[in-house]
């Protein structure tokens, strides 16, 4: 179980320079006297500190999984996670930092709690007990409401604030009863002694898809699964763009990831019951996300659906789990989860390549609507072939990271015989590239060139995060043997603590 | 020892990719000439592979050099690698040797063509294709080649797109015929692959046919597999019932005629019969099919060469008979001749289509013979080298053609003796088709003053080549002389021990074929130069055919009618009635219903936050509920 004490605080220290980042801002914005600041500094500060603290994550790659203070487990699953979320977050801070600034009031604020929410994602995605994970998650949530709603004068920012704060609360409160029902079987917080629990008391099976259902609203609610994604339209559309940005990307990845630790650890014993429900969810998810983004005027909100379909494909990685043909899970190439990982950091730098290209044409033309984007490649012939590259890859063409995570889940979904579930993914992937493509038409082919033709000047901060998600996303397309190969012992360390 | 043999490839890949990214600043004659010194230079690593490989023993002379894994799916399994034999070198070397020289030709030849630089790349490209097909050790190797000539042919046929005449009519549907026609047999070529794949499990050439001598085939699967082989040879090769294409290939510029519409692309047939050599002997039906089809179209060719009144078309059905003899050669299991064929009449036949391009060339476009006669004056050179290679082509000693239809003709006298008297009959019209063709424009009284006037011997750029060609047409019998047989020999690593037949029928054999193509000559002669009466009166004893003969056996509109119109007719259905109607409907049907079903369950998304929370509520309720039922 790893010691409590002060030296095993080293595992969490990449945390830990973040929340220090996050209080050391405060401070500064205390002893800071002129409310005109412009924010650069902090942004810069949490810019060095998310980078020191994903240089700390990538010194922990290859570690010999533990635990730290029983709750905290610093192994490749949750490495991994980090990586995502530090890297997701430090593109969000230097592409998107600039127009938070110029926009938001108590600046000093709004960097403070940025550092604290990538503190708590990192936190939830390590989490091996209950208390840990709920606390973080809440810690996460909350932050994640006020960030939000941070644009206060602004009435669709703070609708989506207290619509996201509202709607959290339900399934916060929701969830909660789930982690209750488990503790009151099992006697234990901690994610494997739940599952020992479990395994012993085979009286208590009757609680499980109690417990199950209700912690997957909290979880799935992160995720933006159907039927409890409703947020995440109006929240998406209405947030800040940067702030969208993270919230489909970064704190996605922790609904899934934490929703896999669970799941799998905690609960593995039964996923012959629940994993015909994820499907479901899945399928419901996909279908519902892309078939309400077909008619969607605006991109940003067509984004935020797309992004809630994306969410029933992620998932498919988790359903394929549960393999009726394979005892060991550990040794197939495509275990279902590893696809799952691969997905999520594909879909990291997409999406935020995707809002950037979004936030640089909101910028300029002070709209999201499809019309702004009218022969974009004339005025912004870089932005246009990036957001083009990044289309692709949402719609999953080959040769574009978005393929290669497709490419794992399906595959698994199809090796673990779900084929009616890879067939519906299909169709369902063939509707999305409708709307993507739709987008691609109105930047190339644009029949009526009443657009403004002068050239729409992006700050080269945008314009150097879109390149690198360009590359990130040509790179994983390419199936980098390193990326595959964390992806990989990733998801087998977590299967293999699967009773 | 011949790690670098992928050279003999490279160097033309090169000149297409120089030309493709320098092309235009190049220049037009610089790229010429970088094209020429491309394909000359492959020769010369080639011809050096060939000296080595000369001093090997015969038991060492097959290697097979892998260059790296190119296709590993399952246990399909298929390497990049090259086949060094006496086969496929002397197939190299025929290609780059005579492609060296067309391309020096073409250098003049297209001096006003406007699209230069691009013939140059689609030439460098063939010769790429071509030494891929031949160097190839697998199946899929030779049908990556196979495809690439293919396509080459279809650009260069098409070359002058524009164009249209009313002997071809447009040039671009010369060449999709030619495309569309050489599909047919490529279907044959990749069903042959499956089934080849499905029973030796390889496609190797090394390992099929060390599983064919091990009994891999039964001799119906042979014969299945050869046959599919001999369609794809049918198509490639211009033989019946695929020929139709190469008559209208001669829409390309001329060197494209005589590099890949005799020399070297349609004989791909040949050597791919001759390379699979192993599953022939096993397939004995399928070999005699073979000759049949090789016997009737050299008959049913030159019979329509004897009328053909445009120089290109003559010679174009004369490929087309030449090839049957080729076919004929390899369908009596005669390999080592139909090769050594195959090579003399690449020296020939391109110097014979190079001397007629000559002839256009000075006659500006004109290719009709009937207004040409007594260009003999204007332009020896042209004239002594056309004559060099029509009498080869007629079979006199001692030029090449002689010999090599001689070695041919003995292997069908000495295996189907049937097939021999086709032959030996073709072999009369052919010298009579080559000397009208020498007699009818270089002799004579000028026809069209005009263009008399106006005719003039080519630059030396033009001329040179044909002199070379002349002079392989004249020495090349020394390749392969009746009982010394050099070439055979030399090739019999690659396509086994020949049997060499015995000194009388080959005496027989020589005799005979010294008459006909002598009596050929002079019926010519009587005919064209003497004007004497019984020629023609020997004719119209067949003057009933004459009808036939002028609309081409009316093949042509045979497939027309019969083929070509009905698929109209069915795509024409299936693109209104199935595409338009049903696919198109159900694809939009789909789309609509699914947009419709987004403004619906949009709908559902109204922003107010407690329907949210039911919406929680409810999908709690639902699941459970299964959960309930489930259990």
């Amino acid at each position: 179980m790893g010691d409590i004490g002060f030296g095993s605080l080293g595992g969490i220290l990449p945390e830990l320079i973040i929340v220090l980042g996050g209080l050391l801002i405060l401070v500064l914005d205390i002893a800071q006297a002129d409310r005109q600041d412009s924010g650069r500094g902090y942004l810069a500060v949490s810019v060095l500190f998310l980078i020191v603290g994903l240089t700390g994550v990538l010194l922990q790659i290859g570690m010999e999984p533990y635990i730290v203070l029983s709750t905290t487990a610093i192994d490749p699953f949750a490495t991994y996670l980090k990586l995502v979320i530090y890297t997701g977050m430090i593109l969000v801070a230097i592409g998107g930092g600039s127009y938070m600034n110029r926009h938001a009031t108590g600046r000093g604020e709004f960097w403070a709690l940025f550092l604290f929410v990538t503190a708590a994602m990192s936190f939830a995605v390590s989490a091996t007990n209950l208390l840990l994970l709920y606390l973080s998650i809440e810690f996460l949530s909350i932050t994640s409401y006020i960030l939000a709603g941070f644009l206060r004068t602004n009435k669709r920012s703070a609708e989506a604030g207290l619509k996201y704060f509202l709607y959290g609360s339900v399934a916060a409160a929701v969830m909660l009863y789930g982690m209750s029902l488990l503790y009151g079987a099992t006697g234990s917080l901690d994610l494997g002694e739940i599952a020992q629990g479990l395994a012993a008391n085979a009286e208590m099976a009757a609680i499980i898809p109690a417990a199950t259902l209700l912690t997957l609203v909290g979880l799935g609610f992160k995720a933006s699964l159907a039927p409890f994604y409703q947020w995440a339209p109006d929240v998406y559309d209405g947030a800040p763009t940067p702030i969208t940005a993270y919230l489909s990307t970064a704190s996605k990845a922790v609904g899934f990831a934490v929703m896999a630790r669970v799941f799998v650890v905690a609960l593995g014993a039964y996923r012959v019951e629940w994993a015909p429900i994820l499907a479901g969810l899945s399928v419901l998810t996909m279908t519902v996300g892309n078939v309400i983004a077909l008619r969607q005027t605006s991109v940003k909100r067509m984004l935020a659906y797309s992004s809630v379909a994306q969410a029933g494909y992620i998932l498919m990685g988790l359903t394929a789990v549960v393999s009726s043909q394979q005892a060991d899970l550990t040794v197939l190439g495509m275990n279902g989860l590893n696809g799952l990982l691969l997905y999520l950091f594909a879909y990291l730098f997409t999406n935020i390549g995707a809002f950037l290209v979004v936030l640089a044409v909101e910028d300029e033309t002070g709209s999201t609507e499809l019309d702004a984007y009218s022969n974009l490649v004339q005025r912004a012939p870089g932005m246009a072939w990036a957001m083009f590259i990044f289309l692709l890859s949402l719609a999953g063409i080959p040769l574009t990271g978005g393929f290669v995570g497709k490419f794992y889940v399906f595959g698994a979904a199809v090796q673990h015989q779900y084929f009616w579930l890879a067939g519906v993914g299909l169709v369902n992937a063939a509707i999305a590239a409708y709307y993507y493509l739709n987008v691609v038409r109105t930047m190339f082919f644009a029949s009526d060139g009443e657009a403004a033709t002068g050239r729409m000047a992006a700050p080269v901060a945008i314009q150097s995060v879109v390149l690198l998600c360009v590359l990130a996303t040509i790179w994983i397309g390419l199936y980098p043997p390193r990326l595959l190969e964390w992806a990989n012992s990733a998801s087998r360390q977590l299967l293999a603590l699967m009773l | 020892m011949f790690d670098l043999a992928w050279l003999i490839i490279l160097l033309p890949a090169a000149g297409v990719l120089i030309n493709l990214f320098f092309g235009p600043k190049l220049g037009d004659r610089r790229v010429g000439y970088m094209a020429s010194a491309a394909v000359a230079l492959s020769f010369l690593v080639a011809a050096w592979y060939t000296l080595r490989l000369w001093g090997l023993p015969a038991e060492e002379q097959v290697h097979t050099v892998t260059l790296w894994d190119w296709i590993t799916a399952g246990s399909f399994r298929v390497a990049a690698a090259l086949l060094i034999d006496p086969l496929s070198l002397t197939m190299a070397l025929v290609v780059t040797g005579v492609g060296a020289l067309i391309h020096v030709y073409s250098v003049a030849y297209m001096e006003h063509d406007e699209h230069y630089q691009r013939f140059f790349l689609y030439l460098n490209f063939f010769i790429f294709a071509m030494l891929i097909l031949v160097l190839s050790d697998s199946f899929l190797g030779m049908f990556v080649g196979w495809e690439g000539v293919g396509l080459a042919s279809f650009l260069l046929i098409g070359f002058w797109f524009d164009r249209r005449d009313d002997s071809y009519g447009y040039y671009a549907d010369a060449g999709k015929k030619a495309f569309l026609v050489n599909r047919i047999g490529d279907f044959g070529m990749i069903v042959a692959m499956i089934a080849i794949w499905s029973a030796a499990g390889s496609l190797a050439f090394t390992d099929v046919f060390e599983a064919a001598e091990h009994g891999a085939f039964t001799a119906g699967a042979a014969t299945f597999v050869c046959l599919l082989l001999l369609l794809a040879a049918a198509g490639k090769s211009a033989q019946i019932p695929l020929f139709v294409w190469l008559p209208d290939a001669m829409a390309g510029p001329t060197p494209v005629s005589a590099l890949i519409h005799a020399a070297t692309m349609v004989t791909a047939g040949i050597y791919m019969i001759a390379r699979t050599h192993v599953l022939w002997h096993i397939a004995e039906n399928a070999a005699l099919t073979a000759a049949w089809i090789g016997a009737l179209t050299a008959l049913f060719a030159a019979s329509l060469a004897l009328v053909q009144t445009d120089l290109k078309k003559i010679l174009a059905y004369s490929t087309i008979s030449q090839l049957g003899y080729m076919m004929l050669g390899v369908g009596v299991g005669a390999y080592g001749a139909a090769i050594f064929m195959l090579v003399a009449h690449a020296f020939y036949k391109a110097l014979l289509f190079l001397a007629a391009g000559s002839v256009m060339h000075a006659l500006d476009g004109e290719l009709d013979i009937r207004k040409m006669g007594g260009l003999r004056h204007k332009m020896p050179a042209t004239f002594r080298t056309f004559l060099i290679g029509a009498v080869s082509l007629a079979g006199i000693p001692p030029l090449a053609g002689f010999f090599a239809k001689d070695a041919v003709l003995l292997g069908a006298l000495a295996h189907q003796p049937l097939v021999y008297v086709v032959g030996l009959f073709t072999a009369l019209l052919t010298a009579i088709y080559s000397f009208r063709a020498v007699f009818v424009p270089f002799f004579g009284q000028p026809r069209d003053r005009h263009l008399y006037d106006h005719a003039h011997e080519s630059p030396s750029l033009m001329t040179v080549p044909l002199w070379i060609l002349a002079a392989l047409t004249i020495f090349g019998g020394l390749l392969n002389l009746p009982f010394v047989l050099s070439l055979e020999k030399w090739l019999e690593p690659a396509l086994g021990a020949h049997d060499a037949p015995g000194l009388v029928i080959e005496l027989i054999a020589l005799t005979l074929g010294i008459l006909i193509a002598g009596f050929g000559f002079v019926i010519a002669y009587a005919w064209h130069i003497a004007n004497e009466q019984w020629p023609r009166r020997l004719a119209s004893s067949v003057d009933s055919l004459q009808p036939a003969l002028q609309n081409k056996w009316y093949v042509d509109d045979f497939y027309y009618e019969r083929i070509v119109l009905p698929l109209r007719r069915f795509a024409g259905w299936l693109a209104t009635a199935v595409d338009q109607k049903l696919i198109d409907g159900t694809v939009d049907g789909i789309g609509r219903i699914t947009l419709g079903a987004g403004d619906r369950v949009r709908k559902l998304e109204n922003g107010v936050i407690p329907s949210y929370a039911l919406a929680i509520v409810l999908g709690v309720v639902i699941l459970a509920a299964y959960f309930v039922f489930s259990i």
